[in-house]
């Protein structure tokens, strides 16, 4: 999720990751990658069947603020792009090629405002 | 077969004199069952031979598992099915054949320490099965060095060797896998696979020189058909565990009980053998859905301090009949 100023800045990012998570050879706390030493599960944030996973984001509008109040909102409108990618092999979703290391499954962009 | 028959009619000959010479009491009763021993051991010896018989490169198994003759008659369907990473299995989009080469170059040569690897010549099939048991069942009738062939494929096409990556592609996943190798699985209740039968959804003739006849396989149409590969969690099989799928452990264990009721064919295969899914966006679309609420408002964590803020909240409801990500 990302939010951006009209002009342009962002003011926020954040990445939430989706996925069973395995150990190696079925032992100990780390999680790893490749299928020839993942061994059970040590934990699963993956979307299960038939279960609707709410994640909520709290995003500041940037604002300056002195003596403990807010003096000053220097933005009140701001872009807030909504993505949700499925990463065969996991990456970096800003580095990868869609279509080929990534696939796009949902895309949105909410402008929200305050007075 | 003529040295065979020779063979045969010697023996009857022999046997025949025999029977004249002796009553047809107990003496009699062991010459014919004698007979009959030998008759079946004559005719066992080449089959067994032919059984033994295992594909010595990955072209041989390509040609031993070649199915361009069902282009012929079901182009529509093989064209479906070329599309599909069950046709590529030991390439998928790259990644496949990448964890392929990891489990050789870390796995085998590295982490797995007692496995006799050091090498690629000393890869045999029982070490490739890791991955192989899925992604080729058909590696089950190939030697150690169609094993080592293609590990050493597997690393060359993860350096980008374009040789290497359209030589694993000769072989994969491919119609003879699904409907003749994994047809049947419960083998005490409904036999064996007849090498010279291909299973489908009815029984009938079948206009081909080999598979002359189709025969209902009794599981085709069910999930625990896809099962058979697309996994349940470590594979306790074999002697050094791999895990990759564990998407029908889900279908099992999450989607059924949370009262799903769909077969994965349903889902995957109602547009043909294809069988995509994340690559497929209206496949995407329908396994997740997502709402997104949004709305701006001055928060006021503590008197006097009222902070414009921004919340959303997003919904993320899973529709397939297994985890996602999974596979």
């Amino acid at each position: 999720m990302t939010a951006k100023t009209k002009d342009g800045k962002e003011v926020f990012a954040e990445q939430r990751i989706y996925m069973p998570q395995s150990s190696a050879y079925g032992r100990g706390d780390k999680m790893v990658y490749s299928p020839f030493r993942k061994s059970g599960i040590l934990a699963d944030t993956s979307l299960q069947p038939g279960q609707t996973k709410v994640e909520t984001f709290s995003i500041k509008f940037p604002f300056e603020e002195k003596d403990g109040k807010v003096i000053k909102v220097k933005a009140k409108e701001m872009n807030i792009e909504i993505k949700l990618w499925y990463m065969p092999y996991g990456g970096d979703p800003k580095k990868g090629v869609s279509g080929k290391e990534q696939f796009l499954f949902f895309e949105e962009t909410k402008t929200v405002t305050v007075e | 077969m003529r040295l065979f028959i020779g063979l045969k009619k010697e023996i009857n000959i022999r046997m025949k004199k025999s029977k004249q010479l002796f009553s047809r009491g107990m003496i009699g009763g062991l010459f014919r069952h004698l007979k009959m021993v030998m008759i079946l051991l004559f005719l066992s010896v080449p089959v067994i031979a032919s059984t033994a018989e295992k594909a010595k490169t990955i072209d041989e198994l390509s040609r031993m598992y070649d199915v361009s003759s069902c282009k012929t008659c079901h182009a529509k369907i093989y064209e479906e099915w070329s599309q599909s990473y069950h046709a590529t299995s030991l390439v998928g989009s790259l990644g496949t054949m990448s964890s392929i080469a990891g489990a050789v170059k870390d796995g085998m040569m590295k982490e797995w320490t007692k496995s006799g690897v050091k090498d690629i010549k000393d890869i045999k099939v029982e070490h490739m099965i890791v991955c192989l048991k899925c992604h080729l069942p058909q590696i089950k009738d190939a030697s150690d060095e169609v094993a080592q062939q293609i590990a050493k494929s597997a690393l060359d096409g993860a350096t980008g060797n374009e040789t290497a990556i359209e030589t694993l592609k000769k072989v994969g996943i491919n119609c003879l896998v699904c409907h003749n190798s994994k047809a049947i699985i419960h083998k005490w209740v409904d036999g064996e696979v007849e090498s010279d039968v291909l299973y489908g959804n009815k029984e009938s003739a079948h206009a081909d020189v080999k598979f002359k006849t189709i025969k209902k396989s009794p599981v085709m149409k069910e999930a625990i058909f896809c099962g058979q590969c697309h996994g349940l969690g470590p594979n306790f099989d074999l002697p050094n565990p791999s895990q990759c799928a564990t998407l029908y452990g889900s279908y099992l264990h999450a989607y059924i009980p949370s009262g799903g009721s769909r077969t994965c064919q349903e889902c995957h295969m109602k547009n043909g053998h294809s069988m995509f899914s994340y690559r497929d966006p209206d496949q995407a679309k329908n396994a997740v859905r997502v709402e997104v609420d949004a709305r701006g408002y001055y928060f006021l964590p503590r008197a006097g301090y009222s902070v414009p803020n921004a919340v959303l909240t997003v919904k993320m409801t899973n529709n397939a009949g297994h985890r996602i990500p999974d596979g």
